[in-house]
């Protein structure tokens, strides 16, 4: 059974359209299924305004869903009162884009990873302070530092701390939001590593959203694409990345610099920006962008189905199969 | 070998703050040739940005002083001249006209109050005051970077466009100055990859076209591979490595550039582990005495007691072998 079921979720956002004028609402998530199981890491990439971060956000319930089901080990997530909400959130964490912003200027990293063991935990004040120690040491930051502020860490120390607190309640699953982005290529490594050591050590699940292909292809064991609020390709990061079958995960790799890519190899520029979801075009979103678009793709919307390009690998595009073997981005041509 | 634009030799820029002299970049030489496109490499706080900005004096004064050497620009013609010796006056008939500039966030360097069409128009005014066809011009600006409508669109406010459209008005406006240089800074940092493959292969059908150089400051050695000529790497204010770009991505020299490469995930490469470089860039008042690498580097670590004093003490120099530069006392 998987660790985590998500079934049609989809968030909207209210957009004010004046005093007079009709409430529009934004479709930030659309339609939008899938599963992790338990100790994986399922990447999500897209670029900015795709939802990926709405959907990571609506899974740990910081944005309401406005429909569909998110079963966590048996309990619906959706359909928790905030008391169930609050005891049940130890089972799953986030981890945030910019530590600094996520953490309190005001607390030392001691009162700010003591507060989650106070709320979560029956643990006395000595097992605490072991449990912060060991928490520390996991992490790779000296106990000996815990008393400073967040201003005395530099970047990849904050996140590192972030990870700490999250770790703080044992939770099954964390929602990593761009953890690495702000970071420094070494710095970038390091967190990185750590995160897949903890995940040796503990057996816990990532939900890693990020923009950087290469990273989430490093880190993920599946990996999801999603465009304009939709899952528009799932599946095995070595399925997805060798033998993508939308062709917005085309253009996506094509577009990824590579240090060692060999020189006859065909970017795919994309042209235009992703359009505005408030207003999202009819039949499949990708269609004005899309370089192998017909007529049908303007009118009817392609659902998600599984493509032959690998087992478990599923695509939302009417032409998924006729694209096998065509990008060969690895190989150089 | 072709001819150069801009030649730096052994500048050093130091910020004085609270009495005390803190070393940015240090002896610092390097040329650029028309049409070459430069790429610098490193992490933050290594100097990258603070040399860019120095080309046109960008930097405030005081705090910032230019400590030894010189930036002659344009070089090679009888009009060369040491812009560090420049007075104001002169330095504003090079600045944004001769030597131009893209920064990382378009949303920051744009004004929010004024149209694209007058920011675009205030550069060609101040290059020509007698252009007749400012209208015309900026139509054509705009339409060049790939704009779509540019009529109406040189009409919006810079919220009304998009991050990638907002770094193309950027890139119009550092055009419209007809430079001889474009400086980038990180120009796709704040974008999407797909935007960014858009502005690099814009950036490259600019250079192709109109024979500028262009220096291109990133932290993403991918980037460099696939758009610079020639590649500088820096670390904690000093030059450490330099050569031809296929070169470095192949074969770096300096323990840093490897370490920066391997640090990477390789796109379609299955590793266990990622290479880390273990602690941070030193902070400038820390400088260590020795190379500025020593305690991070994985070279030295392998190193006997008395070879590693030499790492310790003495700061390596720029090596030449076969039109490559590398700063360390064992790797060449």
């Amino acid at each position: 059974m998987p660790l985590l079921k998500v079934e049609n979720i989809t968030t909207t956002y209210p957009v004010g359209k004046g005093w007079f004028g009709p409430l529009k609402h934004l479709h930030a998530v659309r339609d939008v299924s899938f599963h992790i199981e338990k100790g994986e890491t399922l990447g999500l990439v897209g670029e900015s305004g795709c939802g990926k971060s709405s959907l990571g956000r609506t899974l740990i319930r910081l944005e309401k869903a406005q429909s569909g089901k998110a079963v966590f080990d048996r309990t619906n997530i959706f359909s928790l009162n905030s008391s169930e909400l609050r005891k049940f959130r130890r089972r799953f964490q986030m981890i945030f884009q910019d530590p600094y912003a996520s953490l309190n200027p005001r607390m030392s990293v001691r009162s700010a990873i003591d507060e989650v063991l106070r709320v979560h935990s029956a643990l006395s004040k000595e097992q605490r302070e072991r449990r912060l120690a060991s928490l520390l040491e996991m992490v790779g930051l000296d106990p000996s530092h815990a008393d400073r502020y967040p201003h005395q860490f530099s970047g990849g120390q904050r996140q590192r701390i972030c990870i700490a607190r999250a770790l703080a309640v044992e939770p099954d699953l964390i929602v990593a939001d761009e953890p690495v982005s702000s970071l420094d290529v070494s710095v970038q490594a390091q967190i990185i590593n750590l995160l897949q050591e903890i995940q040796n050590k503990t057996g816990i699940a990532y939900l890693f959203i990020a923009h950087d292909l290469a990273v989430v292809e490093h880190i993920s064991r599946r990996i999801m694409v999603m465009y304009l609020g939709r899952i528009v390709e799932i599946g095995e990061s070595r399925s997805i990345i060798r033998n993508p079958a939308h062709p917005y995960t085309m253009a996506l790799i094509s577009a990824v610099p590579a240090i060692d890519r060999g020189t006859g190899r065909k970017r795919i520029i994309l042209p235009g920006d992703v359009p505005s979801p408030l207003n999202p075009p009819k039949g499949c979103p990708f269609h004005p962008r899309c370089p192998a678009a017909t007529g049908r793709c303007s009118k009817e919307e392609p659902p998600l189905a599984l493509s032959m390009n690998g087992k478990e690998h599923y695509s939302a595009c009417f032409y998924r199969d006729d694209f096998y073997g065509k990008m060969s981005v690895l190989s150089g041509n | 070998m072709k001819e150069k634009i801009l030649q730096i030799e052994n500048l050093s820029i130091a910020f004085s703050v609270g009495g005390e002299i803190l070393p940015a970049v240090d002896s610092l030489s390097f040329s650029v040739s028309k049409g070459e496109i430069l790429a610098i490499v490193g992490e933050s706080g290594c100097g990258k940005t603070v040399s860019c900005l120095s080309f046109a004096r960008l930097l405030p004064e005081p705090p910032t002083i230019y400590t030894s050497g010189s930036i002659i620009f344009p070089t090679g013609t009888s009009a060369g001249k040491n812009i560090l010796s420049m007075s104001a006056r002169e330095i504003r008939k090079i600045r944004g006209k001769k030597i131009s500039y893209v920064f990382q966030e378009p949303s920051v360097s744009l004004n929010p109050v004024f149209r694209i069409y007058d920011q675009i128009a205030e550069v060609i005014c101040l290059r020509d005051d007698e252009a007749d066809d400012v209208r015309e011009e900026v139509i054509y600006l705009l339409s060049k970077v790939g704009i779509p409508d540019p009529a109406s669109k040189m009409k919006a406010y810079p919220h009304e466009l998009s991050g990638g459209m907002q770094q193309r008005a950027m890139i119009a406006m550092a055009l419209a100055g007809k430079p001889d240089l474009l400086v980038a800074d990180e120009p796709t940092t704040a974008l999407d990859v797909t935007i960014q493959a858009q502005i690099l292969e814009l950036i490259k059908n600019i250079r192709d076209e109109s024979g500028m150089a262009v220096i291109i400051v990133t932290h993403n050695l991918g980037i460099v591979s696939e758009m610079a000529d020639n590649v500088m790497v820096m670390y904690a204010g000093h030059l450490v490595e330099k050569g031809p770009a296929s070169d470095i991505a192949k074969s770096p020299l300096h323990p840093y550039t490897k370490a920066l490469i391997s640090a990477v995930p390789q796109f379609g490469h299955e590793m266990e582990k990622l290479n880390t470089i273990p602690g941070t860039v030193p902070s400038p008042s820390k400088y260590p005495k020795g190379c500025r690498f020593y305690g991070r580097c994985s070279l030295a670590d392998s190193l006997g007691h008395d070879e590693k004093r030499l790492c310790a003490e003495n700061i390596p120099i720029l090596h030449e072998t076969k039109a490559r530069f590398c700063r360390c006392h064992y790797s060449k």
